[in-house]
């Protein structure tokens, strides 16, 4: 290994690592709205506490993926991809930083908070 | 080495690289973190980048990125692996070309490393057209650089195997 290698591989690290610790620890409102994205429009957009499970079509109305949002919590209950990451995504919580992602299926799952009235980070 | 014995190496290269990609699918890293990956096939044009050059490299990783894209995975995922695997051996070919600043093999694969999920992850970033999660490409790039050199040792060994065996041509 050279110097070059040692610099660059410290910096990365140390780079992400704080951007990653300002998302983490950076203090937000709760978010307890459900937003649902397929295909960069969003179909679901409801309170995360309004049990509920939603079913995502392709477009011959196969059904991909399917979010169930139950108790609180919201997870993809069902993937008909490949390597189902977005089943080890976990659940979403009002207080969760996190999003569920299916890129194969372009679906997208997060939580915005109640009182954004517009949805300014979808574009 | 003449032309064509170079070509016929770089062939059987493909074709292990599509195997290492196909192989690699099967371990669960995405239990760690989604997304996550070794990057195991990114040994092989990394490696012939040091021993043919960068045509070769570039050439082997086009073949690669295109049949293992298809073989697993849809239209989405193919772009993925496309956009990745491309962006991450031009740009580690044009680094390693320019002399001001000279890393090892070790350095190169970690820049490769990154590069590739920084692709994928703009790729996501333009499919999913959203920023919430643009956060995550700090997860990605922590792993990538774990990964990286991992590979780059791995890429480190197999160039001195190779340079030995091709001195006796």
């Amino acid at each position: 290994m050279k110097k070059a290698d040692i610099i660059l591989i410290v910096t990365l690290i140390c780079v992400f690592l704080i951007f990653l610790g300002l998302h983490l620890f950076n203090d937000s409102k709760k978010s307890d709205i459900l937003v649902i994205q397929h295909d960069s429009k969003v179909i679901y957009r409801e309170s995360i506490h309004k049990d509920n499970e939603i079913q995502i079509k392709d477009r011959y109305g196969n059904i991909t993926n399917i979010v169930t949002i139950k108790d609180g919590t919201a997870y993809m209950s069902f993937a008909d991809c490949a390597n189902k990451d977005c089943k080890h995504m976990g659940k979403l919580t009002p207080s969760s930083k996190k999003q569920i992602a299916c890129l194969p299926n372009k679906v997208l799952v997060y939580l915005i908070s109640t009182d954004s009235e517009v949805d300014g980070v979808t574009r | 080495m003449n032309r064509t014995k170079k070509i016929t190496i770089s062939a059987i290269f493909a074709a292990l690289a599509i195997a290492l990609s196909v192989a690699e699918s099967f371990i669960p890293f995405s239990a760690i973190a989604p997304g996550v990956k070794l990057g195991l096939a990114n040994v092989v044009p990394l490696t012939l980048l040091y021993v043919f050059g960068p045509a070769y490299a570039i050439s082997v990783q086009a073949v690669r990125v295109s049949v293992a894209g298809l073989l697993r995975g849809n239209i989405v995922t193919f772009l993925f692996s496309f956009f990745g695997g491309m962006a991450s051996i031009t740009i580690c070919s044009l680094i390693k070309r320019q002399k001001r600043v000279e890393f090892s093999v070790i350095g190169l694969s970690v820049i490769g490393a990154v590069i590739h999920n920084a692709a994928q992850f703009f790729t996501a970033l333009v499919i999913l057209k959203n920023l919430n999660i643009f956060w995550y490409i700090a997860v990605l790039t922590i792993f990538a650089v774990i990964a990286g050199v991992l590979t780059g040792l791995i890429s480190k060994y197999t160039i001195k195997a190779l340079e030995r065996y091709s001195n006796r041509f």
